[in-house]
């Protein structure tokens, strides 16, 4: 049997203090104040807000821009952050997590996920194995098939995985509206404890189907792309305030709150991941995590204001 | 299926943003300064190898820098931020390897065929990959070891090669080497578009010319084929 380090025991205490608080509300106050959500099938809250690694942490051996790039993360963690995602399709991105996390020392709230991303279907563990040693972590909570790439075999040995504690969580992926008539199949047939999907404002598909089903079959969801690759919100910002009415009903402080603030909201929604290689955007982002959220009719009220602009 | 294929935008299959790939040109002119002067000077007197018909010299030359290119630009530094960049690597070791093979063995069709216009568009291609490229950078205001230069950075080199190629070869020789760095214009051009980087028409542009170029050679080498018919009657 695995030995628990000190990250892991804190998670497994955070875990149980969920678990026992279940029968209340889906949303937890962090003493720090940023919100989270339980992971459905254990109750483990984590950050609404997390990190996405895709562009902005492919800086290659670049030590100058790795250094920048650790300065996020130590944003990141400082305002609570936990969920970091990156695949082995994002380039270097997973050595330069690895150099980060070397430097700030793995800190305890860090929610490690990954992706296994390849046609060989035999060669699950040896890739893990590999993105272990890359972001010098052992084990990832979370290890998902990236965009479903050779999913039955992959999804076979990460169920043995956990089983055997060698990963925490497993799940799917899929991003731009892909697939998704065999990302439902296996969502309704598998036992997964995660899905990844994407989730904004103006990309709302997974609300008619992915979303009720994940709730009803109690999976956790992360929304990638939240910004919708990213013009969304730089649009925005070049053209218009956020209203007013949106700083007085949810203490709206600007478009990534407006934006994050809407993702994270949904009920099935248990946590989005936008990526930025900025400190400042950073900052932007966690904030979003934070106050009060946007109900049901404030949603739609959201909707219509980004539609008519 | 298509319907997954048309949910793509050229920026999802480009996975580094730009000011990465800008550091990139300077690590790389940093980490080899002050080469640019000599791989520059080499590049040139390939040209005039091209120019005076020294097929054999300035085809086992270029063979050489392009290989260089392949090791310290495109299999290293960019392999690390693209995956698919190892492959691309392999492609352009390749085509070293053809422009080398050329070069030993250069074949029945003599260099004296390549004529009017594949070789203006080839010296033209191959003066402004060498002395033209490293401009650009300058003229958008990035420090100057982010020029972009022949023999150390793959667009200005892909861009020399077709030049070059097309002052040397004919027929499938021709397409043959011309074709890596014919698609390596491509790939850049749009990867450049997709990082909102001012020059991008530039390689897509020299990807045109060499086009141009290589269909014209085509156009001579069936000229020459039905002349030399007609005069054997």
């Amino acid at each position: 049997m695995n030995q628990l380090d000190r990250r892991q025991l804190l998670k497994l205490i955070a875990a149980g203090a969920a678990v026992s608080a279940l029968p209340c509300a889906g949303l937890f106050a962090a003493p720090d104040g940023i919100l989270k959500k339980p992971i459905p099938s254990s109750g483990e809250p984590i950050p609404v807000i997390g990190m996405g690694t895709w562009k902005s942490f492919n800086v290659g051996s670049d030590r100058q821009l790795r250094l920048a790039r650790t300065e996020v993360l130590r944003e990141f963690f400082r305002l609570g952050g936990g969920l970091v995602d990156c695949s082995p399709m994002y380039g270097s991105s997973g050595e330069v997590l690895g150099f980060a996390l070397e430097q700030l020392g793995q800190p305890d709230s860090l929610f490690a996920a990954e992706k296994v991303w390849t046609e060989d279907g035999a060669a699950t563990r040896s890739a893990v194995a590999e993105l272990e040693s890359t972001w010098g972590i052992a084990p990832f909570d979370l290890m998902q098939i990236h965009n479903l790439v050779a999913w039955q075999e992959h999804l076979e040995t990460l169920e043995q995985m956990k089983a055997e504690g060698a990963v925490r969580y497993i799940g799917i992926t899929t991003s731009h509206g892909r697939r998704h008539d065999a990302f439902e199949r296996v969502m309704a047939n598998e036992a997964i404890d995660f899905v990844q999907l994407t989730y904004s404002i103006t990309s709302r598909d997974v609300e008619n189907r992915l979303l009720p089903l994940a709730a009803e079959r109690g999976i956790a969801v992360i929304a990638n792309m939240p910004y919708d690759r990213g013009p969304l919100i730089k649009g925005l910002k070049a053209r218009a305030q956020v209203p007013d009415w949106a700083v007085q009903e949810f203490d709206c402080k600007g478009w990534a709150d407006f934006l994050l603030k809407f993702v994270v909201s949904h009920p099935a929604m248990t946590c989005a991941i936008p990526s930025t290689s900025q400190v400042a955007h950073m900052t932007e982002n966690m904030r979003a995590g934070t106050g009060p959220m946007p109900d049901a009719e404030l949603r739609q009220r959201m909707v219509r204001h980004i539609e008519s602009l | 299926m298509i319907d997954d294929w048309t949910s793509y935008a050229i920026a999802d299959f480009i996975p580094f943003t730009a000011e990465v790939y800008v550091r990139l040109l300077e690590r790389v002119g940093e980490s080899y300064w002050p080469l640019h002067v000599a791989s520059v000077a080499l590049g040139l007197f390939i040209l005039w190898c091209a120019w005076t018909r020294r097929l054999r010299r300035a085809g086992l030359l270029l063979a050489i820098v392009v290989a260089w290119v392949a090791v310290v630009f495109v299999s290293g530094p960019y392999a690390e931020l693209n995956w698919a960049g190892r492959w691309l690597g392999f492609a352009w070791l390749v085509t070293a390897g053809l422009l080398a093979l050329f070069a030993a063995f250069p074949g029945p069709t003599p260099v004296k065929r390549v004529n009017a216009l594949p070789r203006v568009l080839g010296t033209g291609l191959a003066v402004f990959g060498m002395l033209g490229y490293p401009l650009i950078g300058l003229l958008v205001g990035h420090g100057a070891m982010a020029a972009e230069t022949f023999g150390l950075h793959a667009d200005p080199t892909a861009v020399a090669m077709l030049g070059i190629a097309l002052m040397l070869w004919t027929g499938l020789r021709l397409w043959l080497v011309a074709l890596v760095p014919l698609l390596w214009c491509l790939l850049s051009g749009l990867t450049l578009q997709a990082l909102d980087i001012a020059w991008f028409a530039v390689p897509l542009a020299a990807a045109a010319l060499a086009l141009v170029g290589l269909v014209a050679a085509v156009v001579e080498g069936q000229r020459f084929v039905l002349s030399r018919g007609s005069s054997g009657r």
